[in-house]
């Protein structure tokens, strides 16, 4: 497409130059046809002052006086004063001839000679003119004649000749001529030039024009066939509507980008949004070590805001010196990148415990190329402490059991002596011996209970149970716990509560955790109240309240929680461990229902159980 | 008769404890916690004192370190009952004079070893001061 602009150029050049060409030589056909006219007219115009000048010569000599055209001193001064007077260029001679045609007077212009010739002789004929040839150069000769008088007689002619030649081409003719031809020849070259340079200017803008076509849009334009207007017309409206199409086709490619940009912006907050909500601290780093993101919840963790993390080295707002070395491993080992942790305790809060872990970002297509390392901030305060917190209970669990254990390898041992003993003091043995086992096959149960609920494999078998009956029995099996400690029970329910669905063995669990927990922190003397009653809404409520040594508003948020047992010498000094009260909330929250604590320290604890029992009710009407 | 205090909060433990020694020939008292032991002490020095290390009120240890505070010039031994014998309690009783451990569960007949064997040692060193 390029080469056939380049050998169309000097095509275009020549058919500028024919149409110069052309204009030139129009423009000397019109200067040649005035030329002509002009020299037509001139001609005429001579030819005509010619017959003015010959008639006028004649006339004026035919009425002179004879003595004055033929003097005696044969000079007429009459004669050369008038054809000076004239002063025709074309005057060639003066004669006076008598009637036979001889001359008595001649004057003549240098190199002339006056022809003979025969003169009229009737009087209707002694006025006219003819032609005659100059006898020296065989010019044509216009000669004017007309008749000289002497006293009323005819005494001659008057012969003037003029010569009758076409108008010559003088100099002074010329340029007049060559002034006026050069402004009808500028007239046409200049307006030529102007409209060259002009098409020219087009020439180059249609070219320029071409330049600009893509190879895809080039087709579209036709290539240039001559310079006309017509032609750039045409090849501008296809180039305007090569330029619409592209800027069409610009406008498309450009609303395809903007959406590719909205959906590359959405899926990078999609992903950042990932990142950020992932529930530990998240950092990625680069190669040199420098971080790229920071999500929100590294700042409380590092305690430094997102804005100084990001692009800035990590001696500038790492802290730690375990962090920082951690970190700086990953610039100082690139080669060999592989994932790494390390736990650490941050300063000033020697309860925490974070661990941080490096994972190197490798590329997936290609392995050796690495985006840069993800560092993972995590908590595990928790874990530790849970870890603890398990260590502590299987420690807790071990004593719990040991010391039913105890007594019963003393009261076995004491029965091995059986004979020795009472018959009072072997009952006694084997009652203790039986309390111990229960108490062992208790916690035992709790133990499984709470590892069944976990696994979350507990069953609720919901039986009608009449509530009175089963708290007289919860109460019944723990009075001689409550008397040993000298702790007095009081049941404060209604005989007529009747009954309500639930799990029996559950719920007792639930309410024996209680009411062994209330005797538990009483102290000796103190009071243990049981009641029982049903709302105005509906709801059964189950208290448990004592007067022992009562939990601070603090710790009562904690109660339920697994394995927690409040930390003062009064707790710590009661057998324990930490599952009773997790126990019942898990026990009562399978039975729809809420258990609340009301505590002051020193001044007891009561803990209240609220289930609906209403829909029971409704069950048990339509049963009977 | 050789004295004995027991202070444990089980009281199915002080029971057995007492029927067992008592049918061993020994004047057994007991204290359910720490504070009570003390104050048993005071009014009559035992022979021999067994405690507990996990009781209200006071605990074992604490009582051991009343001991030690009020009477440095004690010459009863003291056994401590634990089935918890971690270091922890290593360490403190390094620092009670005349203590010694009885690993739970107990064994009563074991008890009585340790008793007689002490009271026989007792009675050999008052013979040889005598001599």
């Amino acid at each position: 497409m390029r080469n056939e602009n380049n050998l169309r150029t000097p095509g275009v050049l020549l058919k500028n130059d024919r149409l110069g060409l052309l204009m030139i030589a129009a423009s000397l056909v019109v200067i040649a046809i005035v030329s002509g006219l002009l020299y037509t007219y001139q001609g005429k115009l001579r030819a005509e002052r010619m017959r003015v000048d010959g008639v006028t010569l004649a006339r004026a000599l035919s009425s002179a006086d004879y003595s004055q055209l033929v003097p005696e001193t044969g000079q007429s001064n009459l004669i050369k004063n008038l054809v000076n007077v004239q002063g025709s260029e074309d005057f060639s001679y003066a004669l006076i001839v008598n009637p036979a045609g001889e001359k008595l007077y001649e004057m003549t212009s240098a190199g002339s000679i006056a022809p003979a010739a025969a003169m009229p002789t009737e009087p209707f004929a002694w006025f006219g003119e003819h032609n005659v040839v100059s006898p020296g150069d065989g010019r044509p000769i216009r000669e004017f004649f007309s008749p000289v008088m002497k006293n009323g007689q005819l005494a001659g002619f008057v012969r003037a000749g003029y010569y009758n030649q076409p108008a010559s081409l003088l100099s002074k003719q010329v340029s007049g001529w060559g002034l006026m031809a050069l402004p009808i020849f500028l007239l046409t070259a200049f307006p030529y030039f102007l409209i060259r340079r002009e098409i020219k200017q087009l020439g180059q803008l249609s070219k320029k024009m071409e330049q600009t076509w893509l190879p895809s849009g080039s087709q579209l334009i036709s290539p240039a066939h001559d310079q006309g207007l017509g032609d750039f017309i045409q090849r501008f409206d296809q180039f305007i509507r090569q330029a619409q199409f592209r800027v069409h086709e610009m406008d498309q490619a450009s609303l395809s980008q903007q959406t590719c940009a909205h959906l590359i912006g959405y899926r990078q907050d999609k992903a950042e949004s990932a990142l950020s909500s992932i529930p530990e601290g998240v950092l990625i780093i680069d190669n040199d070590c420098l971080p790229t993101f920071a999500n929100a919840k590294l700042e409380p963790i590092l305690g430094v805001s997102r804005e100084d993390i990001i692009g800035q080295l990590p001696q500038t707002w790492c802290h730690n010196k375990e962090v920082l070395a951690f970190l700086l491993r990953f610039k100082s080992s690139l080669s060999s990148i592989r994932s790494a942790s390390i736990e650490y305790i941050p300063e000033g809060n020697p309860e925490q415990r974070i661990s941080v872990s490096g994972f190197p970002l490798f590329s997936p297509k290609d392995r050796s190329t690495l985006f840069g390392i993800l560092i993972i901030f995590r908590d595990i305060s928790r874990e530790c402490l849970a870890r603890q917190a398990g260590t502590e209970f299987v420690s807790h669990v071990a004593h719990e059991l040991k010391t039913p254990l105890n007594t019963l390898a003393a009261y076995s041992e004491l029965l091995l002596d059986y004979t020795s003993l009472s018959d009072m003091e072997r009952v006694e043995s084997v009652n203790v011996i039986h309390d111990e086992v229960e108490r062992m096959a208790g916690l035992i149960s709790n133990l499984l209970n709470i590892s069944k609920m976990d696994a979350g494999t507990l069953q609720l078998f919901r039986k009608r149970v009449k509530l009175h009956e089963l708290m007289q029995d919860a109460f019944d099996s723990m009075s001689h716990n409550a008397h040993g400690k000298g702790v007095e029970l009081e049941l404060n329910i209604p005989p007529d509560l009747g009954s309500v669905r639930l799990d029996k063995d559950l719920f007792r669990i639930a309410i024996d955790n209680l009411l062994s927990n209330a005797i538990k922190y009483s102290n000796p003397g103190g009071k243990v109240t049981v009641a029982a009653q049903y709302m105005d809404d509906g709801q059964m409520q189950i208290s448990v309240r004592d007067r022992g040594i009562g939990i601070s508003a603090e710790e009562c948020e904690k109660v339920f929680l697994k394995y927690y047992r409040v930390g003062n010498s009064e707790t710590s000094s009661r057998s324990g461990h930490g599952l009773g009260l997790y126990l019942a909330r898990q026990i009562i929250s399978l039975h729809h229902g809420t258990i609340a604590v009301n505590s002051e320290l020193g001044k007891g604890t009561e803990f209240i159980i609220t289930f609906k029992a209403q829909a029971v009710q409704l069950e048990e009407s339509q049963e009977t | 008769m050789k004295r004995i205090l027991i202070v444990d909060d089980e009281p199915h433990i002080t029971r057995v404890l007492k029927l067992y020694l008592g049918r061993a020939g020994y004047a057994v008292d007991t204290a359910e916690n720490g504070q009570a032991g003390l104050e048993a002490i005071t009014k009559n020095a035992p022979d021999v004192l067994f405690a507990d290390i996990q009781m209200p009120v006071m605990t074992g240890k604490q009582l051991c370190f009343a001991l030690e505070e009020q009477y440095p010039e004690r010459t009863f031994p003291v056994f401590v009952m634990t089935s918890m014998m971690d270091r922890e309690h290593r360490e403190w009783t390094q620092k009670i004079s005349n203590l010694q451990f009885l690993e739970k569960p107990l064994s009563m007949r074991a008890m009585t070893h340790a008793l007689d064997k002490y009271f026989d040692a007792a009675i050999v060193a008052e013979g040889a001061g005598n001599v």
